[in-house]
């Protein structure tokens, strides 16, 4: 199967390591979320594999090909993050021209279906758009290319309501219309939490979970109920974490539910989100 | 369609289940297409996999079929089946659940015999 | 092959203005000398300064590459040997072009007025007889494609070296060459009797062909491998450059 390999890639700045011994997957097709807290490697997992920094140990493979320094094999993935790194001057219409060239190709239909559903002018230059506009042409940038892999770093920034609803909305069409990984990095965890097969935590320069979405929300559960009760229930069990208010405690748990729990205390399946806060809490 | 984020219930039974429902009261009617992955997918902003899942769910309980090219239709006498399976579940989802709150409550089943009758006449 | 052809082509394009504003320069100061000349007779047409300063353009546009282009490349999936590859490239495109173009205009000039001086034709007219005939124009062509391309290489290097260093060592290296070329001098008349400045003037001559013969190759070729060695640096700095904060 056609996947970007990472292999015990290690990263370190100014003698501070930010990535340690790091291997992940991603396979060809499946929608990825890339979970993780300020400073815990996201970003430069995202950009050694973009071919913007370079591992100090370990390597990174695209479709079995070396990723580093590679025209072939960066040409198969785009990044679209925050960091504009388009000239200030070019107008949005020549980047499209642009990227078309060097990535072999542009839907160029699909991307007028874009401009006029967010309304983005296509004329103003790179420096003249809001936050929320210079996401959005980097969005359809991403989406138009005729790439396998696509990462989408915080694709939402400074997009309002209906933009970022919009957006959700367009995805999901465009990846069935035509299948690629899509690997999704962002702290809105609970706003894409629906569209994600497959999720990747990190945590201090670590994988600290690398599951299907489905395993990692069967994987635990929470129990809430009188303090004493609920103190007692944890003994010998795995907890995440406790949450107290008053005389009430809810205490996240993993592993198998016992049966007949909901009898003696309100139970609850664990959200991506609360499963996140308390793996990567300290 | 709605979906409950925070239900024990997963995602996918949740959508197998809604489209059942509308199978159920005629919404849906037999042989006629039900959405496609594509628009539950874009409408409730959820992985085309696992709407797929939920509506293999239906394949596999025979309440839809897959016409080549064309979609997911309902199929001859889905509604039946469903009616059927829902009256067997019915002990299990609501009369199991209703008796142990009586019990909680210290209700006796005399007084939920009255109970029932008096609902079904109103 | 195919994104090769590309990054030259977005080098140019991204210039296309800065040399349409530049020629246009150009060409309006060669009209009004041209028309002054008609106006008060003998007086000499001259394109003098336009070769140092499409020299010194092309420096500049190169000077800018690694801030502009650089990261753009990296967005677009180009490796840093493929920028660079297209970087050099691109230079020899600007260099036939602003060539063929300034001497053009010289060309030009001498039809109007046979008074024609190009610093090429200053530095080396004994070779042709004092008179700006076809060999002059053909070998003032190589010579000042070598200079341009060389400048152009100059301002890659330093594109790339301005990228890599922090703000400490960049002024340690201003600094540097600063005294350099103020102490250098100083010193070596106290000292050295003005040996090394005059042992460099003399190595400064050979390479320009001016010492015991007048012959422009010998420039040509010292352009080219001065060249080659910026390209080189250039490389060194680019390899392992990294988009900036």
């Amino acid at each position: 199967m056609n996947a970007i390999e990472v292999c015990k890639v290690s990263k370190s700045f100014g003698g501070t390591p930010v990535l340690q011994d790091i291997s992940v997957r991603f396979e060809e097709g499946k929608i990825y979320g890339l979970l993780g807290r300020n400073g815990a490697g996201k970003s430069t997992l995202l950009n050694l594999i973009n071919n913007r920094l370079f591992p100090d140990s370990g390597q990174i493979l695209i479709d079995g090909q070396r990723a580093a320094e590679n025209d072939a094999a960066q040409g198969k993935i785009y990044f679209m993050s925050e960091k504009t790194l388009y000239p200030r001057d070019m107008k949005i219409k020549h980047v499209f021209r642009w990227s078309k060239d060097f990535y072999g190709g542009f839907d160029d239909a699909y991307a007028q279906h874009l401009i006029q559903a967010f309304g983005l002018d296509v004329n103003k230059k790179v420096s003249q758009l809001s936050t929320g506009y210079s996401s959005i042409y980097k969005l359809i940038t991403a989406l138009c290319v005729p790439v396998p892999y696509v990462f989408l770093d915080e694709p939402v920034l400074g997009l309002d309501a209906t933009h970022r609803d919009l957006f959700y909305k367009l995805l999901m069409e465009t990846y069935v219309e035509r299948p690629r990984t899509i690997i999704l990095s962002t702290h809105l965890i609970e706003e894409i939490a629906n569209l994600l097969e497959h999720v990747v935590i990190l945590n201090h320069g670590m994988v600290c979970r690398d599951q299907t979405c489905e395993e990692l929300l069967q994987s635990g559960y929470m129990v809430t109920g009188k303090a004493s009760e609920i103190d007692a229930f944890i003994q010998g069990k795995e907890v995440l974490g406790m949450d107290a208010i008053g005389g009430l405690k809810t205490a996240y748990l993993l592993g198998e539910r016992p049966q007949g729990l909901e009898d003696a205390f309100e139970v609850a399946p664990l959200t991506l989100q609360k499963l996140f806060v308390k793996l990567t809490s300290e | 369609m709605q979906l409950n984020h925070e239900s024990e219930v997963p995602i996918y039974v949740q959508i197998a289940q809604q489209i059942e429902d509308a199978i159920f009261m005629g919404a849906f009617e037999e042989e006629q297409q039900i959405p496609s992955t594509t628009e539950i997918s874009m409408q409730l902003k959820i992985n085309p996999a696992t709407v797929r899942k939920g509506i293999n769910r239906l394949v596999e309980e025979d309440m839809v079929y897959k016409k080549r090219g064309l979609g997911m239709f309902v199929r001859q006498g889905a509604r039946k089946r469903i009616q059927e399976k829902r009256q067997k579940e019915f002990y299990q989802n609501y009369i199991l659940p209703l008796i142990s709150e009586a019990k909680k409550l210290d209700l006796s089943p005399q007084e939920l015999r009255e109970w029932m009758e008096r609902g079904y006449e109103e | 092959m195919k994104k090769l052809k590309s990054t030259i082509l977005l080098q140019i394009f991204q210039s296309r203005w800065s040399i349409l504003v530049y020629y246009g320069v150009i060409l309006l100061v060669f009209a009004l000398n041209t028309c002054s000349a008609w106006f008060f007779e003998g007086r000499e047409v001259s394109i003098n300064g336009t070769e140092f300063s499409t020299a010194v353009f092309l420096f500049i546009t190169a000077a800018i590459f690694m801030k502009i282009q650089f990261p753009f490349f990296l967005q677009n999936g180009i490796s840093r040997r493929t920028t660079f590859v297209g970087s050099i490239l691109a230079g020899g495109v600007f260099a036939v072009g602003m060539t063929l173009f300034t001497q053009l205009i010289a060309l030009l000039a001498h039809l109007v007025s046979s008074n024609i001086s190009t610093t090429f034709f200053a530095i080396y007219s004994e070779r042709y007889g004092y008179h700006y005939n076809p060999p002059a124009f053909f070998e003032g062509l190589v010579w000042n494609f070598a200079m341009n391309l060389m400048f152009y290489l100059i301002g890659l290097f330093f594109s790339a070296l301005m990228y890599r260093l922090n703000r400490i060592l960049k002024t340690v290296v201003f600094a540097g060459l600063g005294a350099l070329a103020l102490f250098l001098p100083a010193l070596d008349v106290s000292l050295g009797n003005g040996q090394i400045i005059q042992s460099l003037g003399r190595a400064f001559l050979f390479c320009m062909g001016l010492l015991e013969n007048c012959n422009p190759f010998y420039a040509v070729a010292t352009f080219l491998i001065l060249g080659a060695l910026f390209a080189a640096g250039e490389y060194l700095f680019l390899r392992r450059a990294t988009v900036k904060k």
